[in-house]
């Protein structure tokens, strides 16, 4: 049953993106309607298996494939995952109607649309570290073509960056399940979180190389630079999906690794809050310091990502009393998804009439497309935090977590500082929204055109109509989720409370608002100070860039070195072998000519001999005869041997030797029976 | 004696048919011949395909025929020779098929199929041979007999290219000759299992013998430093040649290396004089100077001899490690390697066909006139690189396991870079191909005929089974390194 669910989800998507293709060459209609009705039996076979996955782990193991057993399994921690993946793949199939269906190459974009979906689901379904590597590859490989649908050459580029840091990111996480299968000799995440605690220090490279690994993908600090690049040049449908989505495949990947594998581990814990933090900040940061649209939104994904990081390393340090944590990291999972999959939808609709990004060059569309604002202002509320939106509910949980940490260590003076770098984060994230919004919406209209009314692409507003009523939704009634999926994920995965406990936390109390209302404050004095400055239009210069001042001229220099030193070694072997070859050629040369000149002392010779003596004349003479067939006949035979390599018929010559060198063997071996029998 | 029978008519059989090919076969005639060249190579993958249950069951094939040759021919078949005569015999069968469209309209046809034939006996027999002297009869027919086949357009430039590989070859064989003759001048035996007694009652031979039994077939298998030979021979060579000697030819300097450490010397002894860890060094170095020298590489053809390079370096260090698991990788990597090499090859002639270049900045949307080719390539480089779950993946895997079993993490890390370096010089290939805004994006297919096509497309078809299930390949590789580690 499992697995007919498991082959509904992961591998129908898959196998039906042949068929979408080949009924894009046909139909656009038909390929639509089967586009959508994969995603609809996604999403409802998902919605299916709740009742069950909230009662027990679902789990199912394949023996003898892929050279050692693999398992998908799912339990809820997968299970928002999975959720948050259908869902959003139906709004951004709706939204793509009129996006991508207009356009040319939108077969090739719902075919890969689908590898994408089925591989993204395999990796929160995956039961073990391998498949989890598997369809994370896969992941990379069918999100490629999405990326680079435009085909431009700064698409091409930003491509090129994103397949290699996939691939290079999933390298590294290969040699961490190397160690990992070679300490263990189980790849299974139920087994590895039995065993991981005897291992000493060698836990931590493997902790290391595979949070790294999954962190390309999550977009972590410093292995981020990729993200900007892939998630501005993809078109806005793709976009929504890498920043909403594929991202927290990543995710997913820290949280398997942290939280299911190592569950509690102070200095881990310790490390991933500090990179979270440091992610959650420069993210925040380099996002005001933008001016491409997508770039805000990108590091703003950054940013995110960083929440959900210190989410993580609080629960990871605080282990089974990390309650409060490992439910804020849930639901801003699934919060950050739908109003990240809604603001980059937003700006799809403004890219779609303008083709512009550059928020120098945009102005006044909240007039042009009301509703579209309307959703976008939503969207912006949602990820402030502001109370009566998502993002509220799971940023209070996240900061109540790390207050928490703080009063359960107060002599550690970084967690104080976390917590203070958080309320700024939030007030940064604030601020730069607050530019964007106000670049973009407000202001008289530029540039102008005609553009295509709001009316004339229903099935856009209608996925945009989807995510502000599930941002709304969840921001007016937190407590549906909580008592809903997260006690029962907090019963499953062992972390025992009260029943009580979440229904008693107060997400709209005093204490709360006040700090979310100091965060907004903060967000509001910078944007007054940006106005005030006139440091709108501000941009970070290039060679601040962590890609353009270490990574490229690291690459750089390490292939330049590579390749050259290699190149050298080669070259002067291949010379070498080539002084030896001529030195042969001119040795046989030199031989042919002393044998002529040899041949001409003869003739001489025999001449005078010849007059001497009349007698012996005739005799003489059939002797030089001979000698001179003999000497022509060595001397043809040595050009001849010299000049083989001109000889096409040579393989005879050839089959001649090996047969004379058979026959001299066979002499030389007169017993050939020496050996017994077997 | 159905056994013997069988193993005879796969070495037999193509040297019969081999000279009627060659006085008999015309550019115009020739459907009954070309059926009658594939008879042999079909026989003998048929033959192959029913030693399979035989061999699985650990029974062993051993026998000799003395009436011929001093000290007889000598057949010993065992996991590792089958898993060598399956993908030499399955290779050749469809490299054969496919020149039937490459070749056709060329010159001098007859002799390019009936050496061709001849080969396929060295080649197998190497795999198939249980002596040394045998060994070494069917190592020279392997080496010298494809001259004939890279020289086959016989421009002056082929020829000197050409030259280089005889030259090597002829030394190869040299040093091989020698430390066959000393073997038995010492041992006064040559049967591998009567060697491998000796090896385990603690008679070493001395080590001239183990360096120059190293030196003739590292020129054959392209480890450095006697891999230049490779990228210059590649590119002249017709493109089924590349496809076999890369496949096969080159693995079988391999599998003499592999006999030489685990039927000749006590691997244990390798390890302890310190031979392993040298050889482990070469590998090293052969994996990165061939990825390092594909980086900038621009010919179809010389990036694939210069990969080709490198992951004989990958089977070499799978050997010198001398443990179960890189063993596994090591002789899986044989299957794998031959398959997605083999067809890498096979769509560099089918592209060099249709476009008449093999530069591979000229192939911008070559993937919307050639589909199937491209995307059997991109499979086949997908492998290479060892993304799962294609074979590549499996060997590349025990290698990697092997290599933290020897508490060697160098060596996993060299591998990984390397994977890494094959993706850099293999990728953009595909995205030229499919992703480029250059061509206009319709559909005008242009494919190979279907006698090229089938080719390519089943032995991608093997690249993807090998890598998802637990093919009896992978069981025959577990066994055969189970068994040479005793």
């Amino acid at each position: 049953m499992f697995l007919l669910a498991v082959a509904l989800i992961v591998f129908l998507p898959i196998v039906a993106s042949m068929p979408i293709y080949v009924a894009g060459i046909i139909s656009k209609r038909i390929k639509y309607l089967t586009v959508l009705t994969v995603t609809i039996i996604n999403f409802v076979t998902v919605i299916s298996l709740f009742p069950k996955v909230k009662n027990h782990t679902l789990s199912y193991t394949l023996h003898n494939l892929l050279g050692i057993d693999i398992s998908f399994k799912l339990n809820l921690v997968a299970f928002i995952f999975v959720f948050i993946t259908s869902l959003a793949w139906i709004i951004v199939i709706i939204y793509s109607k009129d996006y991508v269906s207009r356009r040319p190459k939108s077969k090739r974009f719902y075919a890969f649309l689908m590898i994408t979906l089925g591989a993204t689901q395999g990796v929160f379904l995956s039961g073990d570290l391998l498949l989890l590597f598997l369809f994370f590859e896969l992941m990379s490989f069918a999100s490629y073509p999405l990326v680079i649908h435009d085909e431009n050459p700064g698409a091409l580029k930003a491509g090129k960056l994103y397949l290699y840091m996939a691939i290079g990111g999933g390298l590294i996480l290969l040699l961490g399940i190397f160690m990992t299968y070679h300490q263990f000799e189980t790849l299974s995440i139920e087994a590895l979180s039995h065993h991981i605690h005897s291992l000493d220090n060698k836990k931590y490279i493997i902790a290391s190389l595979l949070i790294s690994g999954f962190g390309v993908k999550a977009g972590m600090i410093p292995l981020h630079i990729w993200l900007p690049e892939a998630h501005s040049a993809a078109p806005s449908p793709a976009s929504a999906l890498l920043s909403g989505i594929l991202i927290k495949g990543g995710a997913f990947g820290i949280l398997v690794t942290t939280l299911s594998i190592f569950r509690h581990d102070e200095l881990l814990g310790m490390a991933v809050l500090v990179i979270g933090t440091i992610t959650m900040l420069s993210g925040g940061l380099s996002a005001i310091f933008q001016v491409n649209i997508k770039r805000i939104l990108a590091y703003s994904s950054i940013s995110q990502m960083g929440y959900i990081l210190i989410g993580i390393g609080t629960a990871l340090y605080m282990g089974k009393h990390g309650v409060v944590a490992y439910t804020g990291v849930v639901y801003h999972i699934l919060n950050h998804a739908f109003f990240k999959v809604g603001l980059f939808l937003g700006i799809g609709s403004i890219y779609f009439r303008t083709h512009e990004l550059d928020i120098r060059k945009l102005g006044g569309f909240g007039k042009l497309l009301p509703l579209t604002f309307f959703v976008f202002i939503i969207a912006v509320a949602g990820i402030s935090g502001i109370p009566g939106f998502n993002g509220y509910v799971s940023k209070t949980l996240l900061h109540e977590a790390l207050e928490e940490l703080v009063h359960h260590r107060p002599n550690e003076y970084m967690f104080n500082m976390a917590e203070k770098i958080f309320v700024f984060s939030s007030g940064i994230t604030f601020c730069y929204l607050l530019k964007l919004l106000k670049e973009v919406f407000l202001g008289p209209l530029k540039p102008k055109k005609d553009y295509i009314p709001e009316k004339a692409l229903p099935y856009m507003l209608v996925a945009l109509g989807i995510i502000s009523i599930i941002i709304t939704g969840i921001g007016l009634f937190p407590n549906f989720f909580l008592i809903t999926y997260a006690r029962p994920l907090l019963f499953q995965i062992g972390l025992m409370v009260e029943v009580s406990f979440l229904t008693s936390l107060k997400v709209f109390s005093i204490h709360t608002i006040k700090s979310t209302i100091k965060s907004l404050i903060i967000g509001l004095a910078l944007f007054a100070f940006i106005i005030r400055f006139r440091l709108m239009y501000l941009e970070l210069p290039q060679w601040l860039c962590l890609k353009n001042i270490i990574y490229i001229p690291m690459v750089k220099l390490f292939l330049y070195v590579f390749y050259h030193s290699f190149g050298f070694l080669h070259w002067i072997i291949d010379r070498s072998f080539h002084f030896v070859h001529e030195i042969f050629l001119e040795l046989t040369h030199k031989a042919s000519e002393f044998n002529e000149s040899y041949m001409s002392i003869d003739d001489k010779v025999s001449t005078a001999k010849l007059r001497t003596s009349e007698s012996l004349k005739q005799m003489e003479e059939k002797i030089s005869e001979l000698s001179r067939k003999i000497g022509k006949k060595l001397n043809s035979y040595i050009t001849e041997t010299s000049l083989m390599v001109k000889n096409l018929n040579i393989g005879i010559i050839i089959l001649a030797l090996i047969i004379i060198m058979v026959i001299l063997l066979s002499i030389y071996y007169n017993n050939p029976m020496k050996i017994q029998q077997e | 004696m159905q056994t013997i029978f069988l193993s005879t008519s796969i070495i037999v059989l193509p040297l019969i048919i081999a000279p009627i090919v060659y006085f008999s076969y015309q550019k115009k005639s020739s459907f009954l011949l070309k059926i009658l060249i594939l008879c042999p190579l079909a026989i003998a993958f048929l033959n192959v395909l029913i030693l399979f249950p035989i061999i699985l069951r650990h029974k062993l094939v051993a026998f000799r025929f003395d009436f011929i040759f001093p000290h007889g021919i000598s057949i010993y078949i065992n996991e590792l020779s089958l898993i060598m005569g399956f993908i030499t015999t399955t290779l050749w069968l469809l490299v054969t098929f496919y020149s039937f469209d490459y070749m056709a309209g060329k010159n001098n046809l007859n002799r390019y199929y009936s050496f061709l034939l001849v080969s396929f006996t060295g080649c197998v027999g190497v795999a198939f041979a249980g002596n040394l002297l045998t060994q070494f009869l069917f190592f020279e027919i392997a080496s010298l007999v494809p001259y004939i086949l890279i020289i086959h357009d016989g421009k002056p430039h082929t020829i000197t290219a050409a030259n280089k590989y005889l030259y090597m070859c002829l030394m190869a064989s040299l040093a091989l000759f020698f430390s066959v003759v000393y073997t038995y001048f010492l041992t006064d035996t040559l049967e591998f299992a009567e060697l491998k007694n000796l090896a385990k009652q603690g008679i070493v031979l001395p080590t001239s013998i183990f360096v120059s039994f190293i030196l003739g077939y590292a020129t054959k298998a392209g480890l450095f430093p006697l891999h230049i030979w490779l990228p210059d021979a590649y590119p002249v060579a017709p493109s089924p040649f590349g496809s076999l000697s890369s496949g096969i030819m080159i693995k079988v300097g391999i599998f003499g290396i592999f006999k030489l450490f685990f039927e000749i010397y006590d691997f244990n002894l390798i390890n302890q004089l310190g031979w392993g860890t040298v050889l482990q060094v070469i590998a090293g170095i052969t994996i990165l100077l061939g990825s390092a020298m594909a980086l900038n590489e621009k010919n179809l053809k010389k990036l694939l001899a210069y990969s080709s390079i490198s992951q004989m370096g990958y089977i070499l260090l799978g050997t010198s490690l001398l443990n179960n698991r890189a063993l596994l990788g090591a002789v899986f990597h044989l299957f794998s390697h031959s398959f997605a090499k083999g067809t890498l090859f096979l769509c560099a002639g089918a592209i060099k066909q249709k476009t008449g270049n093999l530069n591979i900045d000229n192939m911008k949307g070559l993937g919307y006139k050639m589909p199937i080719t491209m995307a059997c390539f991109t499979i086949s480089a997908l492998s290479m690189i060892g993304i799962p779950p294609l074979s590549g993946f499996v060997s590349k895997w025990y290698l990697g396991l092997g290599c933290l079993d020897a508490s060697m993490p160098l060596y996993l890390i060299i591998l990984l870079v390397s994977s890494l370096m094959n993706a850099i010089y293999f990728l953009p290939i595909t995205i030229n191909a499919f992703f480029t805004s250059e061509t206009q994006k319709k559909f005008t297919i242009n494919e190979v005929p279907f006698k090229m096509l089938f080719s390519i497309v089943s032995l991608t078809f093997g690249t993807i089974l090998g890598g998802v299930f637990r093919t009896p390949i992978l069981i025959l590789a577990k066994t055969a390194a189970k068994k040479l580690l005793i």
